[in-house]
């Protein structure tokens, strides 16, 4: 087997086993967020190695540079990211217990009751009575 | 190698395929939908690699923009309940 033929098909592996990765992560997670995150992500690195793949085919085979996979895979790369951030942004609208919690009401529930923790008083007299 | 790509590549639109008809919220098969167009896009690149044709290409290049929009107008929908702002 050739240089490029064994890469391409190495790039076509590689890039099927992340998009069987992203449809695994679909499936087994728990969160919506989660799986939002898996497809998107792992997905879409998946296609690019493959179109990486179809370029590096195409242009040892016609001679000369293929670009029409670059096309593909710079829309591709544009457009997943934005579908993935209104889909996020629909979930968190129907279903707002999907937002995780925010990071100071996390902390205040790790601190044992009565401990004294030192927090910072910007230059407020007044203790701040909405931790 | 090309083969054993398309193979994985069907199980995981299998797999896409699975969420989509299991997904408890309408969110969820709204993604396995829109992984199901990405899916469908390395297949046909794979598929163009393996039959040493580029008519396939000008396919890919739609599906990835229909599947963008497709999914932009149902996520804007959920949303706002109206698709146009």
């Amino acid at each position: 087997m050739t240089f490029p033929a064994d890469l391409v098909g190495l790039l076509a592996l590689l890039g099927a086993l992340f998009v069987l990765l992203g449809s695994l992560g679909i499936v087994k997670l728990s969160s919506y967020l989660l799986r939002l995150h898996a497809a998107t992500k792992a997905s879409t690195l998946g296609v690019g190695a493959i179109l990486l793949a179809s370029a590096l085919h195409f242009s040892a085979r016609d001679g000369g540079a293929s670009l029409i996979e670059v096309l593909a895979a710079i829309l591709l790369f544009a457009t997943v990211p934005v579908s993935a951030q209104m889909l996020a942004r629909a979930a968190l609208h129907l279903h707002p217990d999907l937002a995780p919690p925010q990071p100071d009401s996390g902390s205040r529930q790790t601190v044992p009751e009565g401990a004294e923790v030192a927090r910072p008083n910007h230059g407020n007299s007044a203790p701040a009575d909405r931790l | 190698m090309i083969a054993i790509a398309m193979f994985i590549t069907g199980a995981a639109m299998l797999l896409a395929a699975l969420r989509l008809l299991l997904g408890p919220t309408i969110e969820d098969r709204v993604l396995a939908l829109d992984t199901l167009y990405v899916d469908a896009l390395a297949l046909l690149v794979l598929m163009g690699i393996a039959l040493e044709s580029r008519v396939y290409f000008e396919t890919a290049l739609v599906m990835a923009v229909l599947g963008f929009v497709a999914t932009v107008a149902v996520a804007a929908y959920l949303r706002r309940g109206r698709i146009m702002p």
